[in-house]
């Protein structure tokens, strides 16, 4: 693993390590939110 | 770095291979645990296609990660530079006087080490290990942020000092553009 090498400051563990998993938790909300019922 | 007319400057993403590598393998992470999913609720006959596109996504952005880091990204492992310092910009202007203010300095603290053309074959760096870089190499290769930080700050573990408390903001700066201007010179 290179977690030692790259992070060197809270903005890159932010970058690094946060975007993915923002990226992931906003699209699991979507996934999984009920669409609008068929009228 | 002194621009001629028509030449470009070569585009460097500030982040690291390994920085966007990792980044890269986290959404393929997330698109794999996405198909799984989708995988589960349409075995279940829940619905299922936003969890497929979802997967699709992570897989697309990670492959676009992956295609920086291979590119554009800077390729060399080097001593970390945080983030912001990575993204700051020479507030120096573009100009001879600049180089020539810069190459004043270099003359006077880092040719010892670095040599004349920046080769590291300065008189004294064959006393050191690890001995100073082929600055015409590497400095093209990293973004103007680092090489102020490292100018900066020193670089730990090698004999590059840190020139914060000695020479000026504009002063390192004005170093940064004669670095590159010796990496720009045939």
């Amino acid at each position: 693993m290179t977690f030692a090498h790259i992070m060197s400051g809270p903005l890159d563990v932010l970058i690094e390590l946060g975007l993915p998993l923002a990226v992931f938790a906003g699209l699991y909300w979507w996934s999984s939110r009920k669409g609008r019922p068929k009228p | 770095m002194v621009e001629q007319e028509g030449q470009a400057e070569a585009v460097i993403l500030p982040m690291t291979r390994d920085s966007a590598v990792q980044i890269a393998l986290l959404l393929l992470a997330g698109a794999l645990v996405f198909a799984g999913l989708s995988f589960f609720r349409w075995y279940r006959r829940r619905s299922w296609r936003r969890s497929a596109l979802s997967a699709g996504l992570m897989g697309a952005l990670s492959a676009v990660a992956f295609v920086l880091a291979f590119t554009v990204a800077v390729n060399v492992p080097t001593y970390p530079v945080p983030f912001t310092a990575r993204f700051a910009t020479n507030p120096t202007p573009n100009t001879l006087e600049t180089v020539a203010a810069g190459k004043a300095v270099y003359e006077r603290l880092c040719l010892v080490c670095h040599g004349a053309r920046g080769a590291g074959d300065g008189p004294a760096a064959f006393t050191m290990n690890p001995r100073p870089l082929d600055l015409r190499i590497h400095v093209p290769l990293h973004a103007e942020g680092e090489h102020f930080h490292w100018i900066s700050e020193g670089i730990p573990g090698t004999a590059m000092p840190g020139w914060r408390s000695t020479l000026s903001d504009t002063e390192r700066w004005q170093l940064v553009r004669y670095i590159q201007s010796l990496a720009a010179t045939p």
